[in-house]
């Protein structure tokens, strides 16, 4: 029973579940227990178990502690509850600096040390938990490349760290950069719309908090309650202040879905808006979005984007942008519009249908 | 039919069907490599769970056969059943479908382990690698 003595917990200290069974010594070889269990079998029963599990578990003695940890279990569990959430840019910015917490006054645990400390990767498995998107755009390669230069002399990525970003999600301690889709509960005024926010877990609720950086003089806005098919992870790279630069204007053609960036006035913080690209008034086409037949429009200089969930008379149902030079284009009274992303998959533009609003927007 | 015999831990022999023996990669490649002459010596597997490992075969190979009657409901109740055995047991189970490389008998093993340790409150998880240890001991 030697195997039972308590030992000083180290992970419960920022809320985890607490494990029940820590012990000092595993189990000896000499009898049937699970650390006897071949390599294949034990890892095959470990990767079975859900997170709760695994972390008590690792509770039991110091072996099975270092399997528990292995970032081979936490890779597939962080990317079937957080995947689509959290993505590697929030875990980059988690890894910089760990200490994102709900309370100011409470100072770092050992688990966000450890997290600080282990986390010099890029090597880190996202290349394997999201190689389209990490290659294509938030990791661009040469930047890939050069953090894999400056840290290759660091000490090696420690195996845990998807544990603690795992736990850093889920016990909601940290405050993490995502996008919110129709922010504030659907407001009118953002209905078909997606900001970025900081995001927090409620485990209690399995729901979101979000604070939204301030609109000019507004104060900054809180709000509860948000479910998880309100809930994105930035899918590019550029911080809500900053233009994105559009790389898809010389191939929009009417039909395609996209998401513009807009802002109110140049103070704000931009937000992404789901639109459709149109034809021109002058077009034989007009009216009919969807169309792909052939027209002038699709090499037009002048590419109109058009807002369906407005009425034909709204002055936000359609603007017209420049193919070759458009960057921002707007005023004061209409808003700026700025970069442009085309939507290439089906579940993006399935998406925002699922958010379409009952009534048609004045 | 061709026959096979196996020979378990403790010398005892099984004859079986060798369509029946092939279900085990280790003895597949065994039979492979030294013919059917002689017995298939499983010096790791005991007699009894030796036995049990030839039930769950012979079971699901007849019950995917062409005119089976067996309903899912039916095959998920043997399955249960057949691993509701105290856990020294079914760590051997899980030892021995490994060793004889038996996909399905070991992701069923694995798995029941699994849930033993997601659905028992943390001190039954302590006891139960506690009895394993005791009852071998």
């Amino acid at each position: 029973m030697a195997f039972l003595i308590k030992r000083p917990r180290v992970l419960h200290q920022s809320g985890l579940p607490e494990g029940d069974f820590h012990g000092d010594s595993c189990p000896s070889s000499s009898s049937t227990s699970i650390l006897d269990l071949p390599d294949l079998a034990l890892d095959d029963i470990l990767s079975r178990l859900p997170a709760d599990s695994l972390l008590r578990l690792g509770g039991v003695c110091q072996e099975l502690r270092q399997r528990c940890k292995s970032g081979h279990f936490w890779e597939s569990l962080v990317y079937e509850k957080w995947g689509e959430i959290a993505g590697p840019g929030a875990y980059r910015e988690w890894c910089r600096n760990p200490v994102l917490e709900s309370s100011p006054r409470k100072g770092r645990t050992a688990q966000e040390i450890a997290a600080k400390n282990a986390c010099e990767r890029p090597n880190c498995g996202w290349k394997l938990l999201w190689p389209s998107i990490a290659a294509a755009c938030l990791w661009p390669l040469s930047v890939a490349r050069e953090r894999l230069m400056a840290l290759r002399s660091k000490a090696p990525r420690p195996s845990d760290s998807l544990m603690a970003w795992y736990w850093a999600l889920e016990t909601g301690n940290l405050w993490f950069r995502g996008q919110v889709f129709n922010r504030e509960n659907g407001h009118v005024g953002f209905l078909l719309s997606c900001y970025d926010a900081e995001l927090s877990y409620v485990r209690s609720s399995d729901s979101f908090r979000a604070r939204y950086p301030p609109h000019g003089p507004r104060a900054l806005v809180m709000e509860d309650d948000i479910s998880w098919e309100r809930v994105r992870a930035s899918p590019v790279q550029t911080p809500a202040h900053d233009l994105h630069t559009s790389d898809c204007l010389a191939e929009l053609r009417p039909g395609d879905h996209i998401e513009v960036q807009w802002r109110r006035t140049k103070e704000f913080p931009y937000g992404w808006w789901y639109g459709i690209v149109g034809h021109s008034d002058s077009c034989s086409n007009a009216g009919n979005n969807s169309s792909r037949q052939h027209c002038s429009c699709q090499s037009d200089n002048t590419v109109w984007l058009v807002f369906n969930q407005f009425t034909s008379g709204s002055r936000w149902k359609r603007t017209p942008i420049d193919r070759v030079s458009h960057r921002e284009e707007g005023n004061e009274t209409d808003g700026y519009y700025g970069g442009i992303r085309k939507l290439r998959s089906k579940d993006e533009i399935s998406m925002w249908e699922r958010l379409w609003p009952v009534d048609i927007l004045e | 039919m061709v026959k096979v015999t196996l020979k378990s831990a403790e010398g005892d022999v099984f004859e079986v069907d060798e369509e029946l023996a092939l279900e085990s990669l280790m003895v597949k490649n065994m039979i492979e490599d030294v013919g059917l002459d002689s017995a298939i010596s499983l010096p790791n597997v005991s007699s009894t769970i030796l036995a049990k490992v030839i039930e769950y075969i012979k079971f699901h190979m007849d019950a995917q056969k062409d005119g089976s009657k067996k309903t899912s409901e039916e095959i998920k109740a043997f399955d249960d059943d057949f691993v509701n055995v105290g856990i020294p047991t079914l760590f051997e189970m899980v030892l021995a479908s490994n060793y004889l490389n038996v996909k399905s008998l070991l992701s069923l093993t694995c798995n029941t382990v699994a849930n033993m340790i997601k659905t028992k409150p943390p001190a039954e998880v302590k006891e139960m690698f506690t009895s394993a240890k005791q009852a071998k001991a």
